[in-house]
């Protein structure tokens, strides 16, 4: 469940502010959402038209039954009013789900924009993934709220204003009375709405407990019956419902005020515009057949402006939806990227020169890293995890900037260099590789648009992957990712390979999967990993002793730094730190023959 | 019909549901009368009676308008207690429901979608109760009332009424049949699109190094507006349903005055009576309106209906023909397989096939296999949560099909990677399986589980809270926890699936090795399935069963198993040599 900021704004001015902000970044629709708005208007509108006209034609039949002509008239104004009413309610709702469709759509896009200027890195500190999964799920709510209620809201305040202007022509200055009606039912809403957003995020809250003990429950069953803790969990179950009902009970409470105090709002205005009018017409000031025209009308004022109750219901959640969408469309990019720039010559060199990196002011990752790769060397990068491993194959990417300090590729700054071209240029294979959903093809082109079937075919020959798919019914057609054929953890690392392969890269970055794999597929991964590697700078960011060891160079990083390089054996020898991280790795296993 | 089927789910609050139906009715009435007295006064107003003639009525005007607040409140309290009382009794029931039928009953849903069934779907259901099913019945009873009322002024009036009332519910779904294609397959691309644009996000870091963002971006822009382009002709034919109801709703009380109109023309109506027919047929409409805005829970309570009835209705395991048989743990294998097979409901392939297998009193043995090759299933087995569709398994020398759950229960105790504690001390979720064990049981549980710091003096011992979950105790220590509790159940077989996964591997051997040695209180030595991924936990095990893909790929003692320099040695090998940094 997204989070949401704990307190909740004082104002309902304050409460609009993120949703209309958010309203202006969907720009181009802006056009639609009025046309929208205006042909709900116009239902309204027309329907308040229709009930007036009723009225005033049994008023006129009534008065003056001999005025068989007029009141013909007044009935085709009253079948031109249903039928535009029934014309503009369909137009509003074809156009309110072409807007739902273009606002969520619009977001959704510029969602991927800015997850993807924030990739790796996220924003304050939750990670990337869990930011663009709260906020699609924000987006989706906010959809219906920006098609079909905000529109309802604005209408609440125009159409009611409309109708009094009308009865302001039938019935001069008693119209007052219907204008300051409209008034205080619309300020109803507008004064509970921060009431209402707290009384609604207490009961989210406590809906999110009442989930969590759900899901608990539905893993554990199997246990739960074993057991005999059955009973139990219902208790448990039954005590969070009530809970989840008791801060609803506050909201219903409050809900049923504000419906009362509306209907007393509606109830006064009627009576004294009753009173008002009738007096005016024993005053001769009003014509006596205008008077239930005019007490019809005023009902039809009221309608519209009940459409703004739903609005406020979801204003609280909507709001802080908005604020959490436009925290992540406002993050800045992680990195400023280059366009056009140097072109190096590619030999595959790499130097880090006094780079510091800190995710967090105050808190460094690397303080001052020194190391250089010749072409075609293989080095390991060993270290304790959170030493930094990950950020040094980040920044070979340009996923960050250094702080301080210089990357370069073949002589030159990555900073100087086209971003996409560097991309091109290396290959990051990272420890879990992501399998879109689609087939093992689109996956290929995804790493290379323009590849032929046959350098697919090769690079999945390269991969060690080629036997499988042919395997499959569907070959490279054969659907992956979600949904499709489930990928064990060394398949998608030989994918990944592969698509390393159709891009022909000069550096490789490899980060090595830690957890064991399915076991069994480890020597095509190995054959693999010494085919891609033949022939081009390799950085592995080693997690197996058997790797680290074939390796031409260890680079050991500790505290931000290289601590040590060299050959595996001599840093054996020689470091006793590198060796009791080493031995720290292989503690399960010791502790194993210890204790047989 | 779904919705009939729906309506007893509410059984329990009938009583509520009835009084909310008459709040409703009470409201209808009001408006009714409320009509009826303006009706009076207008054609009092317009035909010059003095304002002083027309007090009664303006009080009635005034007293309508003011019962009008009072019964709302009353209805949102009234919404509320229908929403309690039936959101309790049927989470009951569902939970019932769901232990009666086990988990394998239920295993097409995974958990996260038990677990919305448990939450959202009830969620859901509570407009529909609340709102959407009361209005549908006041609705009903409104137009037959107003309908009734219209036939005493003029009976013409009245049917023209009734035709456009009926008209309402009807016309959308007349509108519904002459479509054939209702767009299913365009609801399903929308679902498509947006699940590739999650996928976008989650492999961003992905794109990003392939400077793929970009080009994917405009697949999924063009994508969308091709599908919307695609869809929009359809939309705008789909679109008149709504807008049926509406036009009916407005043009009902046009055409009952129109008619009006017609029937004072022909001298068979009273003039003033036209104040009547057009405020009275606006009222028979009133309630389809505020139907039509609770129309969303109609259909998403149908949805969340549907899903809970098919819990509801799922069917547990057949009741054994004997239920007074008992497992018989004193002599002979403790468990024992033959042939035994297990194909899950609406599965292609089977989880279990040809198993065969005995563990004898008292001996420890493992089950290892990768992911997905049957081990959990067969503890479920043992706990009759499901029976065998091929062979047998037998408990204590009695075939599972014929025990009863209590005894199968009763003699397997299991414990989950992930167990469920609950908010309380220690010893109260000790105790919650064991309720008269005493304080020197419980530690003495806690030991063999090697879980004795959870009994910590300085943070209050066997009273130390261990928060909603267990939140404040960490993995290891829930699973220890989790281990004791099943020791004190006093079960003659138990079973740890993934029990101490989150375990380092020296504590997880002292406590096997605890395991091993231990006894029940009547002295039956405890016979222990372990089922692992970690290979190193099964090194004690006094027989090793390695299942693949369902079926018994090997079975030794550790040694044997090396030595042969199959699927286990494989295994074994490559989680070893992954020694991770």
């Amino acid at each position: 469940m997204p989070t949401e900021p704990s307190a909740t704004p004082a104002s309902s001015a304050a409460l609009l502010r993120p949703v209309l902000r958010l309203l202006g970044a969907i720009g181009e629709d802006r056009a639609m959402f009025w046309r929208s708005t205006a042909s709900m208007g116009a239902y309204q509108l027309f329907a308040a038209a229709a009930a007036g006209l009723s009225a005033a034609t049994a008023a006129l039949v009534a008065t003056d039954p001999g005025a068989t002509g007029t009141a013909t008239l007044l009935l085709i104004g009253l079948a031109v009013a249903v039928a535009a009413n029934g014309l503009f309610t369909w137009a509003e709702s074809w156009l309110s789900h072409v807007l739902a469709y273009r606002v969520l759509d619009r977001l959704r896009l510029r969602l991927h924009d800015a997850i993807e200027r924030i990739t790796p890195g996220g924003l304050k500190r939750r990670r990337a993934g869990e930011v663009s999964g709260a906020a699609m799920a924000d987006i989706e709510s906010l959809e219906w709220f920006f098609a079909h209620t905000v529109g309802a809201g604005l209408n609440a305040a125009v159409g009611p204003l409309l109708v009094v202007a009308a009865l302001a022509v039938l019935t001069g200055p008693a119209a007052l009375i219907p204008l300051a009606g409209v008034a205080c039912l619309l300020a109803v809403p507008w004064l509970m709405g921060p009431l209402q957003a707290r009384q609604g995020k207490r009961v989210r809250d406590e809906l999110g407990e009442l989930k969590a003990a759900s899901l608990e429950g539905a893993e554990g069953l199997r246990e739960m019956l074993s057991l005999g803790l059955a009973e139990r969990q219902k208790r448990r179950m039954l005590e969070t419902t009530a809970r989840v009902q008791r801060r609803k009970r506050a909201a219903a409470l409050r809900a049923g005020a504000e419906s009362a105090l509306a209907d007393l709002i509606v109830a006064a205005t009627t009576l004294a515009y009753v009173l008002a009018l009738a007096a005016a017409v024993r005053a001769g000031d009003l014509d006596a057949a205008l008077f239930p025209a005019a007490i019809v009308l005023l009902g039809a004022a009221f309608a519209p402006a009940a459409g703004i109750f739903p609005m406020f219901q979801r204003l609280g959640e909507m709001s802080a939806a908005a604020a959490r969408v436009l925290d992540v469309l406002d993050a800045p990019p992680a990195v400023a990227e280059t366009r056009g720039g140097a072109d190096p010559e590619r030999r595959g060199a790499v130097r880090f020169e006094a780079v510091e990196f800190a995710y967090d002011p105050g808190t460094p990752v690397l303080k001052g890293l020194d190391f250089a790769l010749a072409p075609g060397e293989h080095a390991a990068l060993v270290g304790a995890s959170g030493a930094g491993k990950s950020t040094i194959a980040h920044l070979l990417v340009r996923f960050w900037d250094p702080v301080s300090g210089r990357v370069l590729l073949d002589g030159a700054d990555l900073r100087d260099v086209d971003t996409a071209a560097l991309r091109a240029r290396v290959a990051l294979i990272p420890q879990q590789p992501y399998v879109f959903r689609g087939t093992v093809r689109s996956n290929l082109e995804i790493a290379a648009p323009a590849a032929t079937e046959a350098a697919m075919w090769r690079a999945l020959e390269s991969a060690q992957l080629a036997g499988t798919v042919r395997d499959w019914p569907g070959g490279l057609d054969e659907p992956v990712g979600e949904g499709g054929a489930t990928l064990s953890g060394g398949q998608r690392q030989r994918l990944a390979i592969a698509q390393a392969f159709l891009r022909e890269p000069d550096l490789l970055v490899m980060d090595e999967a830690a957890a064991h794999l399915d076991g069994l597929g480890e020597q095509a991964l190995a054959a693999a990993v010494a085919e891609i590697q033949a022939g081009r700078t390799t950085l592995v960011i080693a997690h197996r002793i058997s790797t680290i060891r074939h390796a031409d160079r260890v680079l050991f990083i500790e505290d931000g730094r290289i601590a040590d390089e060299g050959a595996h054996e001599d840093l054996l020898e020689r470091n006793a730190d590198y060796r009791s991280l080493l031995a720290q790795a292989d503690r399960a296993e010791t502790a194993e023959s210890a204790a047989t | 019909m779904t919705h009939l089927r729906l309506i007893p789910l509410a059984r329990t609050v009938f009583p509520l549901l009835a009084l909310l139906v008459l709040i409703g009715l009470a409201l209808s009435a009001v408006a009714i009368g409320q009509a009826l007295v303006s009706a009076r006064i207008f054609s009092g107003v317009v035909t010059g009676s003095d304002l002083a003639d027309l007090t009664t009525w303006l009080a009635l005007l005034a007293a309508a308008l003011c019962a009008r607040p009072l019964l709302a409140f009353l209805r949102e309290l009234a919404v509320h207690a229908v929403a309690t009382g039936f959101k309790s009794s049927l989470r009951a029931r569902l939970l019932d429901a769901q232990a009666e039928a086990g988990p394998i009953a239920l295993s097409h849903e995974r958990s996260g979608h038990r677990q919305s069934l448990m939450t959202d779907a009830v969620e859901n259901l509570e407009p529909y109760f609340g709102r959407y099913l009361p209005q549908l019945v006041i609705a009903a009873a409104t137009a037959v009332a107003v309908v009734a009322a219209l036939a005493a002024v003029d009976p013409v009036v009245a049917l023209s009424v009734g035709l456009c009332a009926l008209a309402v519910p009807l016309a959308p779904r007349l509108w519904d049949k002459l479509l054939a294609d209702k767009g299913e397959s365009h609801w399903s691309a929308y679902a498509d699109l947006n699940a590739d644009v999650v996928d976008s996000l989650r492999g961003m870091p992905t794109l990003k190094a392939f400077d793929a963002a970009a080009r994917r971006r405009t697949t999924l822009e063009r994508t969308s507006a091709r599908l919307l382009a695609s869809t929009l002709g359809q939309l705008k034919v789909s679109l008149v349903e709504s807008s049926l109801t509406a036009l009916f709703l407005i043009a009902g009380p046009a055409i009952a005055l129109a008619v009006g109109v017609a029937r004072v023309g022909a001298g068979d109506l009273a003039a003033p009576a036209l104040f009547a027919v057009a405020l009275l047929s606006f009222e028979a409409f009133r309630p389809f309106k505020e139907l039509s805005n609770h129309w969303h829970a109609g259909y998403f309570g149908v949805a969340a209906g549907r899903r809970v009835l098919d819990v509801l209705e799922a069917p547990a395991p057949e009741a054994p023909a004997a239920p007074e048989r008992r497992p018989d743990l004193t002599a002979g294998p403790a468990i024992e397989a033959v042939g035994l097979g297990f194909t899950y409901p609406g599965a292609e392939r089977p989880a279990l096939s040809d198993v065969d297998f005995t563990v004898p009193v008292g001996a420890t043995v493992a089950v290892v296999g990768p992911s997905g090759s049957g081990k959990s299933t067969l503890a479920s087995l043992l706990l009759r949560l499901a029976l065998p569709t091929g062979g047998e398994l037998r408990l204590g020398g009695v075939p599972t099909a014929d025990l009863t759950r209590e005894a199968c229960t009763d003699t397997v105790a299991v414990v989950s990677q992930s167990p469920l504690l609950f908010a309380g001390t220690v010893a109260e979720n000790l105790r919650l399986v064991a309720p008269g064990a005493d304080d020197g049981a419980l530690r003495d549980a806690l030991r063999a589980a090697g879980a004795t710091e959870v009994d910590d003096p300085r943070r209050g011992g066997l009273d130390t809270p261990v928060g909603d979950g267990g939140a404040l105790l960490s993995g290891g220590q829930r699973q220890r926890l989790a281990i004791a509790r099943s020791l004190l159940k006093d079960a003659p077989v138990l079973v740890l699936d993934e029990a101490s996964s989150a375990l380092d591997a020296r504590r997880e051997a002292e406590i096997l090795d605890a395991l091993a040695a231990r006894r029940t209180s009547e002295g039956t030595p405890v016979t222990t399935v372990i089922i692992a991924h970690r290979i190193a936990s099964v090194r004690r095990a006094d027989r090793i069963l390695v299942l693949d893909g369902g079926r018994v790929a090997e079975a030794g003692t550790w040694d044997e198993l090396l030595d042969r320099g199959g699927l286990f040695a494989r295994l074994e090998r490559s989680q070893r040599t992954e020694a991770a940094v």
